[in-house]
């Protein structure tokens, strides 16, 4: 089992009224699942994300990852978990803009401590596939939307994590570049990648190899398991 | 490897915001600039006056007079016995040590030249042949005094610039008769052009001191004497064996002042130390306004790059990267601002030393002083690190998820 999430809950405080983000959350991941997680805004799936992703620790509750137990890890401890295990897609994007493409997929390796002539090569092996090998030393700036999501599933490759996080991958996408990045992440499943998906849109969820979970008001509500 | 990264985002960062890094980095400059070149100023002023000092042989001068006043309890009063000194003392003294490289006679007093129509208020020194190497002072044109002279009584003189200029004008003075306050003397020589530490000796007139004494004071007396060491580091040795060797021939109540050269230098380094103190203090007052200016760029630049540092955290980076990345940052402004005042102060004082060279017409050495360069460079470090951890905390301690979120 590579994920297990146990009981968890999320409270905190925004300003004086008191969120209860999720009231007792179970989950269980296998290696090389698809995941989706659906659910309408405020429903908690980003808590819930943020809380797989390791960007945030829960009020209570157990959170296993391959095998390590991350609930109680300080700030230091969840950014090596980060750097290792888990790859980040996010909607904005969110590349560096002053650093180029080969640059922003070599960022997680910096982290991880990697040698510069190992980096680079990586990092242009992540941006080769993902089919951007001839766009390594552009700018955001000089990129298309699809061009700089594909950037950022590369860095999340870079470091070979345990778990592809994604969060509305196509949220500022239009509909055929969101096609196309769906279209990759499928075969990043297909190829033996855990793949988690965080949306609200109903077209994304539904696919024949993928799982989904509906989350509403910090709760699982539904779980549909393909095998 | 994360320094170097940290150092390279930080220099785009400076290139990225060029403006306010410019602003920012004129704090550190000024403070910076300042310092080294008060310190480079006040070190070539020291080194002016130490020089010009030098030339005179002045660093190993000893002055030695008998005193007919001395301070006591805060007043001057009459000294108990006032030895005046001959010759003789001149001899003993000389004996007094083989770290003494020549004793010459104080007798001096103002004198009117005259020769035909032309005449000239001088200063008139009795002295002897070893002068113009105790006082590195060469001969134009004739001869300097000789022993020969000394010892026969001759009524010869050497004469400064300005005397022959106001007296004879273009014409050679030499073996020409002028009258020294009535007395006639033969002109023997002229004595090169010099002027030091802001006095002119071209009005000297140099005579023997034997018949000085005979033919214009009519005294076997001296004013003192004159005595040059071998080396200025032997003076503080040497003034000790001077007053033995005097006291011991006229008694231990005779009463004495000596003024070293020396001491004048050291007195001159000390002013000079406390000059450079007072004045790069306030100068690195200016530096902590830098370092504030530092502080308040690093803080801006952590809230505007919020979502950035969100985005570092997500991929791996831990708070005490984030740390160093942004104390990195500090550390290159206030370094770069640095090296540019640096570059100020030194060319501040370049520029401050050929000024006074012009105008006031004595060689101003533009010195620099490697030390102070090193330690405006230190603190600049300091600065930048002290100035920068504040903000680089901060960083260092954003959640990652409203980092993330933060527009």
């Amino acid at each position: 089992m590579l994920l297990e999430l146990n009981q968890i809950t999320k409270t905190y405080q925004r300003g004086v009224e008191v969120v209860k983000a999720l009231r007792g959350t179970d989950l269980t991941v296998e290696k090389n699942k698809y995941l989706a997680i659906m659910g309408p805004s405020g429903s908690g799936k980003s808590t819930l994300m943020n809380i797989i992703g390791c960007l945030d620790t829960p009020t209570s509750g157990t959170y296993r990852l391959a095998g390590t137990d991350i609930s109680n890890m300080n700030a230091s401890q969840l950014a090596d978990v980060r750097n290792g295990q888990i790859g980040f897609v996010f909607q904005t994007f969110n590349l560096l803009p002053r650093a180029t493409a080969l640059h922003n997929v070599e960022l997680p390796l910096l982290y991880g401590g990697v040698r510069r002539r190992i980096r680079s090569q990586r990092a242009a092996e992540a941006l080769e596939r993902v089919g951007l090998a001839d766009r390594m030393s552009h700018r955001p700036a000089e990129l298309s939307g699809g061009e700089r999501q594909r950037v950022a599933v590369a860095r999340a490759l870079a470091n070979h994590p345990s778990i592809l996080l994604a969060d509305e991958p196509t949220g500022n996408l239009d509909s055929r570049t969101g096609d196309e990045i769906m279209a990759l992440f499928d075969a990043l499943h297909a190829e033996g990648n855990t793949v988690i998906l965080v949306t609200h849109e109903p077209q994304i969820a539904t696919h024949d190899r993928q799982s989904c979970i509906r989350i509403h008001d910090g709760l699982i509500v539904e779980d549909r398991m393909q095998d | 490897m994360i320094l170097l990264e940290s150092i390279v985002v930080a220099l785009v960062q400076l290139w990225a915001n060029k403006l306010r890094s410019a602003l920012t980095l004129l704090g550190m400059l000024i403070g910076v600039g300042s310092v080294v070149g008060i310190v480079s100023i006040s070190e070539g002023l020291r080194r002016s006056v130490t020089d010009e000092f030098g030339k005179l042989g002045g660093a190993n001068l000893i002055m030695v007079r008998p005193q007919a006043m001395v301070l006591k309890d805060g007043r001057w009063v009459r000294a108990k016995r006032y030895v005046p000194m001959t010759l003789k003392d001149l001899h003993l003294v000389e004996g007094a040590s083989d770290r003494i490289a020549s004793t010459l006679p104080i007798l001096d007093r103002g004198v009117e030249v005259r020769y035909h129509k032309a005449s000239y208020q001088g200063q008139l020194s009795a002295t002897m042949p070893s002068f113009i190497d105790a006082f590195n002072w060469k001969v134009e044109t004739g001869r300097f005094l000789r022993d020969r002279d000394l010892r026969q009584h001759q009524a010869v003189c050497v004469l400064g610039q300005d005397v022959v200029e106001e007296t004879f004008g273009d014409r050679s003075p030499l073996g020409r008769e002028v009258k020294l306050d009535g007395v006639r003397h033969t002109v023997v020589g002229v004595m090169t052009e010099r002027e030091v530490l802001f006095n002119n000796w071209g009005n000297q007139i140099l005579v023997p001191v034997t018949t000085a004494q005979r033919r214009l004071f009519g005294s076997k007396r001296i004013g003192g004497l004159f005595i040059h060491t071998r080396e200025p580091d032997d003076v503080p040795a040497v003034v000790p064996l001077i007053e033995m060797t005097l006291k011991r021939e006229h008694g231990h109540d005779a009463e004495y002042r000596i003024d070293s050269g020396k001491g004048i230098l050291d007195e001159i380094d000390h002013v000079i130390l406390i000059m450079k103190l007072v004045t790069g203090g306030v100068a690195g007052i200016s530096l902590l306004v830098g370092g504030i200016g530092i502080m308040n760029i690093m803080l801006v630049s952590v809230t505007e790059r919020t979502r950035e540092i969100g985005i570092r955290k997500a991929l791996g980076a831990k708070p005490v990267t984030l740390m160093l990345q942004f104390v990195v940052e500090a550390i290159v402004l206030s370094v770069f601002g640095g090296l540019l005042g640096v570059a100020m102060g030194v060319g501040l004082g370049l520029g401050i030393s050929q000024i006074i060279e012009h105008f006031a017409e004595t060689p101003f050495p533009s010195v620099v002083l490697w030390t102070s360069v090193a330690l405006a460079l230190g603190i600049s470090v300091t600065i930048g690190l002290f100035f920068g951890i504040y903000p680089a905390a901060r960083a260092s301690r954003l959640d990652p998820v409203d980092a993330l979120s933060y527009e």
